[in-house]
């Protein structure tokens, strides 16, 4: 008796947890929407969540989906219906394209959207005017001290040998788009010594060693909407020159999907249009550095601004 | 030489396990218990058990382990294990209480967004109250009433303090509370990824175990394929699994329909399928192997033909070693469905890469102890089930 007991207690544990995963198919469609796996990928995610659920459109919330890769492989392949990503990403899912388009803020926005609706039937609607590229960020005790504002200031500092070391991932330090365009555009190079590549090495860590000053490291790489770097006493170089391509985070969808819903585009515009660099980075600090839910920083941020 | 006899004899009667704990425990006050933080991000500065909450409790608990000290000296065993059962019962909530109320003291004095973590002196006071808890539960099979408060004591006393909010000051906590939702959503994924996928290997293993078992032919391709899954990194047979599924799923659109497509569960339950294979595959060799030739015959003996003898005799016979794969394979499934997160399947991975992502410690924590709790849950229950499962005359034998 007691075997068998057990052994109906085990099979429906089993049962119930395949029931568990398979429940959420079926009923009415809502639209799922992914994001990458970062701060402002969850902001973003719930900023679309919180307004098209306030317009009576149904949604499902895959925030946090996975890597770059895996989310644009999700929206192809139609397991999500909209994630937010950015214009300048372009260059990198469509290659041959000419780098110069992915350096203009509109010209880089028409360019990818053109490009994705032709090749994948994906909709770009309005992107934030806010650049979250590639950038270097040095602690404000450098800055202050030699006067750096630019990376025209850090190459003359650079160049008269001053001293540097830079915590950045590997994928900083070999793709072309960062390090090494950088280094074309303001005429300076890194010597092995000046470079800590962290493996796997993303923005939270890199700006953390530079603020901790882990192993002589006094700069960072970061992102410009980085939430963290304000409070890390960290100052981001401006890029005058115009070396990087320009990444504004825009909802992109499929187009079946808008078809269904076309009204979203009126829907998340405005809001998108209101979030500029200062906007996004004071949102991100409050995600990364307060340690607030992303989906409560959105509805204060939206509610505030009269969105909802 | 007697006296030397005499010590020899005096030390082996020690408990060496117990004071291995009781030395791990006096080891853990002098270590940081809190790590308060400027900031989410910021870098720790060390607090110890006597600025975190004041020089009388930290002194009460360096009696109790002192004392737990003495009991592993005890040669009076029952004593000895009393001693240390309630001390382990005692501390193991105490530690964490400690932190809760020592967080809470530090953050009412520093900046609004400051954090208080909990440091090397709290884990090591934790494994030192279970080693102590451990011990003292193997010596008291004789009091199975104590032995039953010396194991549940601490967890209810744990649970109930947090859920009275004693530790909702420490950063794990705050953690916790901004992903509550997230949480229970992930933590139901993880459940049904692991343990489905199991199932689901469970019913393709035994058959090809079976297999193996009966035929010399099938036996070495179907153990070669299965150890070779086992040796591919997980995050690598996730990824193989993407471009022939996304593609299968354009050619079939039908497919793409019940959910079968290249990123998300399908592949993950692919690979952890793949995965639960080799175990189950394995003991289900080994247990079917095993039926004693005796047995057989005796089933022959009564008239039984190939079908019943499989039914009543082989499977019976091999089933707790069977179940003992499928519980193997549901542990080690728990741990690789962490990094189903990646591809996007979801679960409790989910806050392990986003804690990677943000450089912030304490969300790590809170989908890398789940994940740990949920495999001790898991080998507890099965191991439970196992031996109910087994044939009344093998259980002396099965829990080996």
């Amino acid at each position: 008796m007691r075997t068998r007991k057990a052994f109906i207690a085990v099979s429906m544990l089993i049962t119930l947890s395949l029931l568990l995963g398979c429940a959420g198919a079926g009923g009415k469609e809502p639209i799922v929407v992914g994001s990458k796996i970062d701060t402002e990928g969850a902001l973003l995610a719930q900023t679309i969540l919180l307004l098209l659920d306030d317009a009576g459109i149904p949604v499902e919330d895959r925030s946090h989906f996975g890597p770059t890769d895996i989310v644009r492989k999700a929206l192809l392949s139609g397991e999500i219906d909209l994630y937010p990503e950015y214009t300048g990403s372009g260059a990198y899912f469509f290659e041959g394209t000419d780098p110069g388009i992915w350096k203009d803020a509109d010209a880089a926005y028409a360019e990818v959207a053109r490009l994705d609706l032709e090749t994948n039937n994906i909709v770009w609607l309005q992107p934030a005017p806010a650049n979250n590229t590639w950038a270097i960020a040095v602690t404000s005790t450098l800055a202050d001290a030699e006067g750096l504002e630019t990376l025209d200031d850090l190459a003359a500092y650079l160049n008269a040998g001053g001293e540097f070391k830079i915590a950045c991932s590997e994928e900083f330090v070999t793709s072309p788009p960062a390090l090494p365009t950088f280094q074309d555009a303001y005429g300076f190079e890194l010597t092995d010594d000046q470079l800590l590549v962290l493996a796997g090495g993303n923005t939270a860590q890199t700006e953390q060693a530079a603020a901790q000053g882990t192993d002589g490291v006094n700069a960072a790489m970061a992102y410009g909407t980085d939430g963290s770097l304000s409070a890390l006493n960290l100052v981001v170089l401006t890029d005058p020159r115009g070396a990087q391509p320009v990444y504004e985070p825009a909802p992109i969808v499929r187009s079946e999907v808008f078809e269904a819903y076309p009204e979203m585009a009126d829907i998340l515009a405005p809001a998108f249009e209101s979030m500029d660099l200062v906007t996004l980075q004071t949102l991100n600090a409050k995600i990364a550095f307060e340690g607030q839910d992303a989906r409560d920083v959105a509805l204060e941020y939206l509610t505030q601004q009269g969105f909802l | 030489m007697p006296g030397q006899e005499d010590g020899s004899s005096r030390l082996s009667q020690c408990n060496c396990v117990a004071l291995f704990g009781a030395a791990l425990g006096l080891l853990s006050l002098g270590l940081p218990w809190l790590s308060i933080r400027s900031s989410r991000l910021a870098a720790g500065e060390p607090v110890w058990l006597v600025s975190a909450i004041g020089p009388l409790v930290a002194g009460i608990f360096l009696i109790v382990w002192l004392l737990a000290l003495r009991a592993g000296f005890d040669t009076n065993r029952e004593r000895s294990a009393a001693t240390l059962g309630a001390a382990g019962a005692l501390l193991a909530p105490a530690t964490l209480i400690a932190a809760g109320i020592g967080s809470k003291h530090l953050l009412e004095a520093a900046e609004p967004f400051a954090r208080s973590s909990l440091s090397a002196g709290v884990w090591i006071g934790l494994i030192a109250s279970y080693v102590l808890i451990h011990t003292a539960a193997r010596s008291l099979e004789g009091r199975p009433a104590l032995r039953q408060t010396v194991i549940w004591f601490p967890v209810l006393a744990i649970a109930i303090a947090g859920l009275s909010g004693l530790y909702s000051n420490t950063s794990l906590a705050q953690e916790f509370a901004g992903n509550e939702g997230r949480f229970i959503q992930e933590l139901s994924r993880h459940i049904s990824l692991s343990l489905g996928s199991v199932a689901i290997g469970t019913c393709i293993a035994v058959p090809l175990g079976t297999a193996a078992a009966r035929s010399k032919r099938a036996e070495r391709p179907i153990f070669v394929i299965a150890s070779t899954i086992e040796t591919i990194p997980s995050l690598a047979l996730f990824g193989f699994m993407i471009a022939p599924l996304s593609a299968l799923s354009y050619a079939y659109p039908a497919l793409r329909e019940i959910g079968i497509r290249g990123v998300g569960t399908a592949p993950a339950l692919i690979a952890l399928v793949l995965y639960s294979l080799l175990p189950i595959v394995h003991n289900t060799y080994v247990g079917l192997k095993e039926v004693s030739p005796a047995a057989m015959d005796a089933g022959r003996g009564m008239g039984m033909s190939r079908p019943q003898l499989a039914r009543r005799v082989e499977f019976p016979l091999a089933a707790p070693l069977i179940a003992e794969g499928v519980r193997t394979a549901s542990v080690q499934s728990v741990g690789g469905t962490t990094v189903a997160a990646l591809i996007g399947a979801g679960g409790l991975g989910h806050f392990i890469f986003q804690g990677l992502g943000q450089a912030a410690p304490d969300l790590i924590l809170m989908g890398a102890l789940p994940v740990i709790a949920l495999a001790l849950v898991v080998d507890i229950v099965m191991r439970w089930a196992i031996a109910r499962l087994s044939p009344k005359g093998l259980r002396a034998e099965a829990v080996t």
